[in-house]
C-alpha cells in the first residue's frame, strides 16, 4: 500500500513538472501566433492557468516525499533522536491539518459547482468540475502521502532531505 | 496583544521545523476556526492564487534558468567577459560580476545566478590564485545580482502579492542592480591590487575575443530578448519567460549542449523549486487572509505610524526588523510573510511600494549571504566544495556593502524611482 502511494505521488509529481513544461510551449505558441500570424489564441491563457493549479497541487506530495518543502532547520537537527521525531510527526500533523481542512471543503466547493454546472467566466467556458478538482485530489493525494511519512518516521526512520539543505540538488533555486 | 500571539506561534511552528508553507497555513486555518469564520474561504484562496498568468512567470524563468545551467552556458558567458576584461587587475573578479550581472537579465533567480557563473569562475580564480574566502564570497553576493536585475522571481511574487506592476518592479531594480554590481567590481579589483594575491593574465588577443564573444551571444540575445520584449511591450513578463524558456531550449540543443537526461533534470528540478515557492505562496494566502480578519495588519499599521511620525525612523524600524528576521527566516517566506503585514503602514508614510519592494529585495539579497539560513552560501559551499565558513568569511563584506546600499536608497530614492518615473 505505501508503495503505491509513493508510487502515485512520484508519477504526479513527474506529471507536474511536464505539465509546467507544456505551459512554456503555449505561453510562446500564444506570442508567435499574436506577432507572426496576427492570430492570437482564445485557450493558452486559461488551459496555461488551469496547468499550473494542477500541476502545484498534484506535485505536493512529490515534494513532500522528497523532503523538498522548505523549512527553518535552527533546532532539532539531529535524526536520530526522539524528539526530532516527535517534532517531525507534529509538522506532518500540521500538513495533515492544513491538507485536510482544504480537501473537506475543496470538495464541497467543488460538488457544489459540478451539481449547478458551473463554468469559468471565460471564451472556454471550462466547467468547474475540473478546475476546482485540483485541490481536493492534489492536497487528498498530499495527505495520505503525509501518513505514509508519519509511519515512515515511526518505522524506517527520517528519510534525508533533498531541498534547500544541499544547493546542489536545487540549481533552478528558491530566489 | 493578538499580534504578539499570532507571532509567538508562528516562531513556534517554525522552530518546531514545520514546513514554512504549513506553518503559516495551518495557523490561518486554527485562526480562522478560533473566530468561527468560514472554512470555504481556505480552497476558494488557494484556487485564487495558482489562477494566476503572472505567477507563470515563476516556472518558466525556472526552466529556462535549470536549461541554461545544464547546457554548460556559464562557460560560454564566464570565457567571453574573461577575454575582454581577464588582464585587469583582479581581472577575473571583474570578469565574474559581470558574469552575474549578464546572467541575472536572463534568470531572475540568486541560486541559479551563482551555481552557473560559480561552477566556471570558482575553478578559474582559485587556479589563478585568488584568496578563496574572496572567491566564494564574490560569487555568494554575485549570484544575489539575478534576483535584483530584471527579470527577478521576488519582484514577480511581490508584484502579485502587492498589486503592482511587475514590469515598473523590473525597471526600479536595474539601477540599485548595476549600482551593487559596480561596487562589487572595484571591491574586487581594489582586493585584488591592495594584496589579495592573483596571476595576472595576458591580454587576449582580438581573435580569442571574437571567438569566445561568438559562443557567449546567444546568451546575450537571450536576455535583450527577455528584457526586450517586456519593455516593447510585445509580452507580458509570463509570456517573455516562456519565449526565453524555448529560446534556451533551441540554443542548447543547437549547441548540441542538452541531451534527454538533462532535460528530464532540469524539467524536474523546475518543478521541484516552483512547487516548494507556490506552496508558499498558497498557505500565507490562507495566513493573510485570516490575519486580515483579525485586523492584524491594520493594527501593526496603526501602532506603526503612531511610534514612527517620521518615514526615516520607520524605515529604519522595519529594516532592522526585515535584517533581524533574515538571519533565521528564508527568505520568501520573509517576503510572503512580512509584505501583507507592512504593506498598509506604506501608504500611511507616504512610501513608494515600487521604492519599497526594492528595498525589500536589497535585504532579501542580504538574508541570502548571512548565516545560519543564506541560501547562496549553502549553494557555493556546494559548487565549490568549500567549508561553510570559507564562504561566510568571504560573504560578510558584501554582506556591508548591501546594508549600505539599502541605506543609501533611502537618501537617493532615484537610484530606484529614477528609471520607472521618467522613462
Amino acid at each position: 500500500m505505501i508503495k503505491l502511494i509513493d508510487t502515485l505521488s512520484e508519477f504526479a509529481g513527474k506529471l507536474a513538472a511536464w505539465m509546467f513544461f507544456a505551459i512554456g510551449l503555449f505561453v510562446t505558441f500564444e506570442v508567435v501566433m499574436r506577432y507572426v500570424f496576427t492570430l492570437p489564441t482564445i485557450w493558452v491563457d486559461e488551459v496555461s492557468r488551469i496547468f499550473q493549479i494542477w500541476a502545484t497541487f498534484l506535485a505536493a506530495a512529490f515534494v513532500l516525499k522528497h523532503r523538498d518543502m522548505i523549512l527553518i532547520e535552527v533546532a532539532f537537527k539531529d535524526p536520530t533522536t526522539l524528539a526530532r521525531k516527535v517534532v517531525e510527526t507534529f509538522g506532518l500533523l500540521a500538513i495533515l491539518l492544513f491538507c485536510g481542512v482544504a480537501c473537506w471543503y475543496g470538495f464541497e466547493l467543488w460538488l457544489k459547482a459540478t451539481r449547478a454546472g458551473h463554468t469559468t467566466d471565460t471564451f472556454l467556458a471550462t466547467p468547474k468540475w475540473i478546475t476546482h478538482g485540483s485541490i481536493w485530489v492534489g492536497l487528498g493525494l498530499l495527505f495520505i502521502q503525509g501518513l505514509v511519512e508519519i509511519l515512515r518516521v515511526w518505522t524506517v526512520g527520517i528519510p534525508p532531505r533533498t531541498g534547500q539543505g544541499e544547493a546542489d540538488d536545487q540549481p533552478g533555486g528558491v530566489h | 496583544m493578538e499580534a504578539f500571539l499570532i507571532l509567538l506561534a508562528l516562531v513556534v511552528l517554525l522552530v518546531l521545523r514545520v514546513p514554512v508553507a504549513f506553518a503559516v497555513g495551518s495557523l490561518g486555518i486554527v485562526l480562522l476556526f478560533l473566530k468561527g469564520l468560514p472554512m470555504i474561504g481556505v480552497p476558494q484562496r488557494l484556487y485564487g492564487t495558482m489562477d494566476s498568468f503572472e505567477l507563470l512567470a515563476v516556472p518558466l524563468f525556472l526552466l529556462m534558468s535549470n536549461v541554461l545551467l545544464r547546457g554548460g552556458v556559464g562557460k560560454d558567458l564566464f570565457a567571453a567577459v574573461q577575454s575582454w576584461v581577464g588582464h585587469w587587475p583582479g581581472g577575473l573578479g571583474a570578469a565574474t560580476v559581470i558574469s552575474c550581472a549578464l546572467f541575472s537579465a536572463i534568470s531572475g533567480s540568486s541560486v541559479a545566478t551563482a551555481a552557473t557563473i560559480g561552477t566556471v569562475a570558482i575553478p578559474e580564480m582559485t587556479r589563478r590564485g585568488y584568496d578563496r574566502p574572496f572567491v566564494l564570497g564574490m560569487l555568494a553576493a554575485g549570484g544575489t545580482l539575478g534576483i535584483l536585475i530584471p527579470p527577478s522571481i521576488p519582484l514577480i511574487i511581490y508584484g502579485v502579492i502587492t498589486e503592482e506592476s511587475i514590469p515598473t518592479l523590473f525597471l526600479a531594480g536595474v539601477g540599485p542592480g548595476l549600482f551593487l554590481a559596480g561596487i562589487f567590481l572595484v571591491y574586487g579589483v581594489l582586493y585584488a591590487k591592495l594584496g589579495g594575491g592573483y596571476t595576472p593574465l595576458a591580454k587576449a588577443g582580438w581573435a580569442e575575443r571574437r571567438a569566445a564573444s561568438l559562443l557567449a551571444l546567444p546568451t546575450v540575445l537571450l536576455a535583450v530578448v527577455i528584457i526586450g520584449s517586456i519593455y516593447t511591450g510585445i509580452a507580458t513578463p509570463s509570456e517573455s519567460a516562456g519565449v526565453g524558456f524555448v529560446l534556451a531550449l533551441l540554443i542548447t540543443f543547437a549547441m548540441r549542449r542538452m541531451t534527454w537526461e538533462k532535460l528530464r533534470e532540469a524539467t524536474y528540478s523546475a518543478m521541484r523549486t516552483t512547487v516548494m515557492i507556490f506552496l508558499i505562496i498558497a498557505g500565507a494566502k490562507v495566513f493573510s487572509y485570516a490575519i486580515t480578519l483579525y485586523l492584524i495588519p491594520q493594527t501593526i499599521s496603526q501602532v506603526l505610524t503612531s511610534t514612527f511620525a517620521d518615514a526615516g525612523l520607520f524605515m529604519l524600524a522595519v529594516g532592522g526588523v526585515l535584517l533581524l528576521i533574515g538571519f533565521f527566516l528564508e527568505a520568501l517566506s520573509m517576503l510572503l510573510i512580512m509584505v501583507p503585514v507592512l504593506f498598509p503602514s506604506l501608504e500611511a508614510m507616504g512610501i513608494s511600494p515600487i521604492w519599497f519592494g526594492i528595498f525589500f529585495v536589497v535585504l532579501i539579497e542580504t538574508a541570502l549571504i548571512t548565516p545560519p539560513v543564506g541560501l547562496n552560501l549553502f549553494v557555493i559551499q556546494a559548487v565549490g566544495r568549500a567549508r561553510i565558513e570559507e564562504v561566510v568569511k568571504g560573504a560578510w563584506p558584501f554582506a556591508v556593502m548591501m546594508l549600505c546600499t539599502a541605506v543609501l536608497l533611502w537618501f537617493w530614492q532615484d537610484l530606484a524611482l529614477f528609471l520607472p518615473f521618467y522613462f
